[in-house]
C-alpha cells in the first residue's frame, strides 16, 4: 500500500509540474499582462474583455481609465503602473519576454528606443481612417514627435510636457523678487535666499537633470538657429567645438550653483528622489523647481502657497528661452495580442476625445489636441508657452537612446557637482557615447 | 543454497526499487535545475558571442563583446566596487559575528536567546527594505544619522552620506554589514557550543586567560564554521544588487555601480542582451577566483576534539 501511495505522489509531482509548465506557456501565446491575469475572451461575445495598459501611477491615468469604462462597460483596463526612471526597462522586459502589456506610455520624442528595434504597431491606419478624421483633431506638431521618418505613426500622443521652472509665488512675492530672466537674476536671488536658509532650488534628481541641461537650448540656438536640435540628434561634437563650449558653460554654473549650496538638500541635492524634491518645494525649503509641466496638478494639490510657472533665464538680457517639448504617447507593443488591438485603439481614442482631453486638462497637463477645452489660468500660461516658439520638440540629447538618456538624466550634472569627474571628462564621455550611438545606427 | 540465492535476488530487487524510487522523486527537482538553471547558464555562453536585443534574431558576432568590455570604464568600476563590498563586508560581518558569538557563551540561557534573536534578526529583513531603511537613515535633510549628530555635538561629521564619495562606499558596506553579521553569530556560536566544556576547564587549570583560549582553542576549533561563514558573507557581497539600488541606484554619476546592477542595466535597460551575457560570463570567472582564494586561504590543519 505504501509503495502505491509513494508511486502516486511521484506520479502527481511529475504531472503537476508538466501541467504548471504548460500552462504558463498556453497562458503566455494569450496574456499580455505583465504578471496579471487577463480574462480573455473573443470578440462579440458579450463577455468582458480586459487590457493590460503599462503607464506611471497618477490620478490622469485613474480619470482616463474610469471615464473610458464607463463609455465602454464591456471593456476593462487592467493599469500595471511603472516608474519613471524604469519605465523603458520594464516595458522592453515584458515585450522581449513575449508578455507585454496591450498599451503603454512612453514619450514622444524618445520612442525611436522602441520603434528602432521594432517593438512599436504602426497606427498610421487607425489614425487615417474615415478620412483621417482622428488625425485632424490631434496637433500637428505633437504627433510629429512619434512619426517615423517613413510616415509611420509609432505612437499617439495625448498630452505635450515641457520642462520648465515652477516657483513658489508668494515666497517670491513676500521678498519682493520679480522672475528672473537671466542667470546673474537667478543667482542673485539664491543669495539673498540662502541668508536665510532657504535654498534656491531642487529638480527631480535622480532621473530628471535633463530638466537643467535645457539651460543650454538658448545658447546654443545662439550659435546658430536649429543647433539645439542637432546637437540633441548627435550630430555635433561635444568635444572642442562651439557647441561643446556652451554645454560646458551651463555644467559650470550648476556646479557652481551646487558648491555654494543652493541646491536642496545641498550636498545630497544630485542623489535625490522625487518625492524629497517636490516635498522640499512643498515645505518651502527652496523657492524654485525644475521640473516637467505635468507636475503642476502635483504642485497645485501639495503646496499651500501660489505657484507660479516661467520659461528658464538665459545668459544675456535678450536672449529668447527655449524649451525641448516632449509628448506622452501611448503606443501598442508590435507583438501585443492581435484580438485587443481595436479594445487598445478605442482606449487611444477616448483619450484624445473631447471628454479625455477634458480629464487631460483638468489635472493641468497639456492636451495633445485642437479641440476647444475648459482650461485654468495655470495651464492656459503653460499652454500659451506652445504657440510662442519657445517650445521646440526633440531638442534633448535623451532621444539619441538609453544610454545618452541615463547619462543626461544622471551623469550630466552629478559627476561635476560630486568631484567624480571633471567637467571636460563629462563632455568626452558624452562624445564618445554620441560616437557609439551613431555607429550603432549605422 | 536456493533460500540464500533467492534471498540475495530479494535483496537486489529491492535495491533496484528503491534506486528507481529514488531516482522517481529527485526528477522534478532535476527537472527544475536543468530548465531553470542549467540550460540557461549554458545558453549565456553563445548569447555572449552574438548580438541580441531580446527581441527578434541573435547575430553572431564573434568577441566583439568581449573587446568592449575591455574598453568599457564602468564595468572595471562596477567590478572593483564589487569587490570592495565583498572583500570588506565579509571581514567586517564575521569578525563581528565571531566576537559576538564568542560573547554570547557567557550570557545566560535565556537573555542569550533573545539576544541572538535580536542580532539576527536584520538577517531576515529584504535587502531592499534594509536599503530603504538606511536611505532614511542617511539622508541629509531630515536623515537620522545627522540628527543624531548634531544632538551629540558632533555636527561637523554631518555631510551627505551617499553622495559624499569619501564615505558612499563604506555606508553602503556598513549597511551589508549590519543586515549580515547575524549569519557568522549563529554559526559560529552553534560551533562553540559543540566544543567540550571539560577542554575549556583544563585550559584554565594549564593557566590559560580569556584571550588566550578565544585564539588558541575556540578559533581554530571553529575554523570550518568560520571559513563557511565567510563564503557566504563573501558570496553575499559580490552579488550584491538590491541594497544598492534602493541606497543610491548606482550613483552619484555611477560612482556606486556594481557588476549585477551593470548587468542588469546593459540587458534590459540598454536590450544589449549579448554584451549583458559578455559581463556576466567574466563575473562568473571572477567569483571562481574568489572561492579558489578563499579555499586557498583556509586550507590547512584542521582540529578535533
Amino acid at each position: 500500500m505504501k509503495k502505491y501511495f509513494s508511486l502516486l505522489l511521484c506520479v502527481l509531482i511529475i504531472v503537476s509540474l508538466l501541467g504548471g509548465c504548460s500552462g504558463q506557456s498556453g497562458a503566455s501565446e494569450s496574456t499580455q499582462s505583465t504578471g496579471t491575469n487577463q480574462a480573455a475572451s473573443t470578440a462579440g461575445s458579450g463577455e468582458t474583455k480586459t487590457i493590460t495598459f503599462g503607464v506611471g501611477a497618477g490620478d490622469l491615468t485613474n480619470e482616463l481609465v474610469a471615464g473610458f469604462e464607463k463609455a465602454n462597460p464591456d471593456i476593462k483596463v487592467e493599469v500595471v503602473t511603472n516608474e519613471t526612471a524604469t519605465r523603458e526597462q520594464v516595458i522592453k522586459t515584458g515585450i522581449a519576454a513575449g508578455d507585454p502589456v496591450d498599451l503603454a506610455q512612453y514619450w514622444g520624442t524618445r520612442l525611436n528606443t522602441f520603434s528602432d528595434i521594432g517593438m512599436c504597431t504602426d497606427l498610421k491606419s487607425y489614425l487615417d481612417a474615415d478620412d483621417g478624421a482622428w488625425r485632424k483633431d490631434i496637433t500637428e506638431a505633437v504627433l510629429k514627435t512619434s512619426t517615423g521618418i517613413n510616415g509611420e505613426v509609432w505612437g499617439i500622443p495625448i498630452s505635450a510636457t515641457y520642462h520648465v521652472v515652477f516657483y513658489n509665488k508668494t515666497m517670491m512675492d513676500k521678498y519682493g523678487f520679480k522672475e528672473p530672466e537671466t542667470w546673474d537674476e537667478m543667482t542673485k536671488i539664491f543669495e539673498t535666499l540662502k541668508k536665510d536658509n532657504i535654498f534656491g532650488f531642487t529638480t527631480n534628481s535622480v532621473s530628471m537633470q535633463d530638466c537643467m541641461y535645457g539651460l543650454t537650448y538658448s545658447l546654443l540656438e545662439e550659435i546658430k538657429p536649429g543647433t539645439a536640435w542637432s546637437a540633441a540628434n548627435g550630430d555635433v561634437s561635444f568635444v572642442d567645438t562651439p557647441e561643446s563650449d556652451a554645454i560646458k558653460e551651463v555644467i559650470e554654473l550648476v556646479k557652481g550653483w551646487y558648491n555654494k549650496g543652493y541646491w536642496y538638500p545641498g550636498e545630497g541635492g544630485i542623489n535625490t528622489s522625487p518625492d524629497d524634491s517636490n516635498a522640499g518645494f512643498a515645505q518651502g525649503r527652496c523657492m524654485f523647481i525644475f521640473n516637467y509641466s505635468g507636475a503642476l496638478g502635483i504642485h497645485e494639490a501639495s503646496c499651500d502657497f501660489d505657484i507660479g510657472v516661467m520659461l528658464k533665464p538665459v545668459k544675456k538680457a535678450g536672449m529668447k528661452s527655449y524649451e525641448n517639448m516632449e509628448t506622452d504617447v501611448y503606443f501598442i507593443p508590435s507583438n501585443a495580442p492581435k484580438k485587443n488591438i481595436d479594445s487598445s485603439i478605442k482606449f487611444i481614442k477616448y483619450m484624445t476625445s473631447q471628454e479625455g482631453q477634458q480629464i487631460v486638462a483638468d489635472t493641468r497637463t497639456v492636451p495633445a489636441t485642437t479641440l476647444n477645452l475648459n482650461i485654468s489660468e495655470g495651464l492656459k500660461e503653460l499652454v500659451g508657452y506652445s504657440a510662442t516658439g519657445n517650445i521646440i520638440a526633440g531638442l534633448n540629447p535623451c532621444r539619441m537612446g538609453s544610454k545618452m538618456q541615463s547619462f543626461i538624466k544622471q551623469e550630466v550634472f552629478s559627476g561635476p557637482c560630486s568631484n567624480t569627474r571633471s567637467i571636460d571628462d563629462t563632455l568626452k564621455e558624452m562624445e564618445n557615447l554620441r560616437l557609439v550611438i551613431k555607429s550603432q545606427a549605422k | 543454497m536456493i533460500g540464500r540465492c533467492t534471498e540475495m535476488n530479494r535483496s537486489k530487487h529491492m535495491k533496484r526499487k528503491y534506486t528507481f524510487m529514488g531516482v522517481l522523486f529527485l526528477m522534478p527537482a532535476i527537472g527544475l535545475y536543468l530548465l531553470f538553471m542549467a540550460y540557461p547558464l549554458a545558453d549565456v555562453i553563445p548569447l555572449s558571442l552574438s548580438s541580441w536585443t531580446g527581441f527578434g534574431e541573435r547575430k553572431f558576432v564573434g568577441l566583439v563583446n568581449y573587446q568592449n568590455l575591455l574598453g568599457d570604464k564602468i564595468f572595471f568600476r562596477a567590478l572593483k566596487n564589487t569587490i570592495y563590498f565583498a572583500f570588506f563586508s565579509s571581514i567586517i560581518s564575521v569578525a563581528l559575528g565571531v566576537m559576538l558569538a564568542w560573547l554570547n557563551l557567557y550570557i545566560r540561557r535565556f537573555l542569550g536567546n533573545v539576544c541572538r534573536t535580536i542580532l539576527f534578526a536584520p538577517n531576515m529583513i529584504a535587502p531592499t527594505i534594509t536599503g530603504l531603511m538606511f536611505l532614511f537613515i542617511f539622508t541629509e535633510d531630515i536623515g537620522l544619522l545627522n540628527g543624531i549628530l548634531e544632538a551629540i555635538g558632533l555636527g561637523k561629521l554631518q555631510t551627505a552620506w551617499l553622495v559624499n564619495s569619501k564615505t558612499v562606499l563604506p555606508s553602503i558596506v556598513a549597511v551589508t554589514v549590519w543586515r549580515q553579521f547575524g549569519l557568522p553569530m549563529v554559526l559560529c556560536f552553534a560551533g562553540l557550543q559543540n566544543i567540550p566544556a571539560a577542554l575549556i576547564e583544563s585550559a584554565y587549570l594549564d593557566g590559560a586567560n580569556n584571550r588566550q583560549i578565544l585564539f588558541r582553542i575556540y578559533l581554530p576549533l571553529i575554523k570550518p564554521m568560520i571559513e563557511l561563514s565567510t563564503m557566504f558573507t563573501m558570496l553575499g557581497g559580490l552579488k550584491i544588487y538590491d541594497t544598492v539600488v534602493a541606497l543610491t541606484g548606482g550613483g552619484p554619476s555611477k560612482l556606486t555601480v556594481v557588476m549585477p546592477m551593470w548587468i542588469v542595466e546593459n540587458a534590459y535597460a540598454y536590450t544589449s542582451f549579448g554584451y549583458a551575457s559578455a559581463l556576466s560570463v567574466v563575473f562568473v570567472i571572477v567569483v571562481f577566483i574568489f572561492l579558489i582564494i578563499l579555499n586557498r586561504v583556509f586550507r590547512g590543519e584542521e582540529y578535533e576534539y
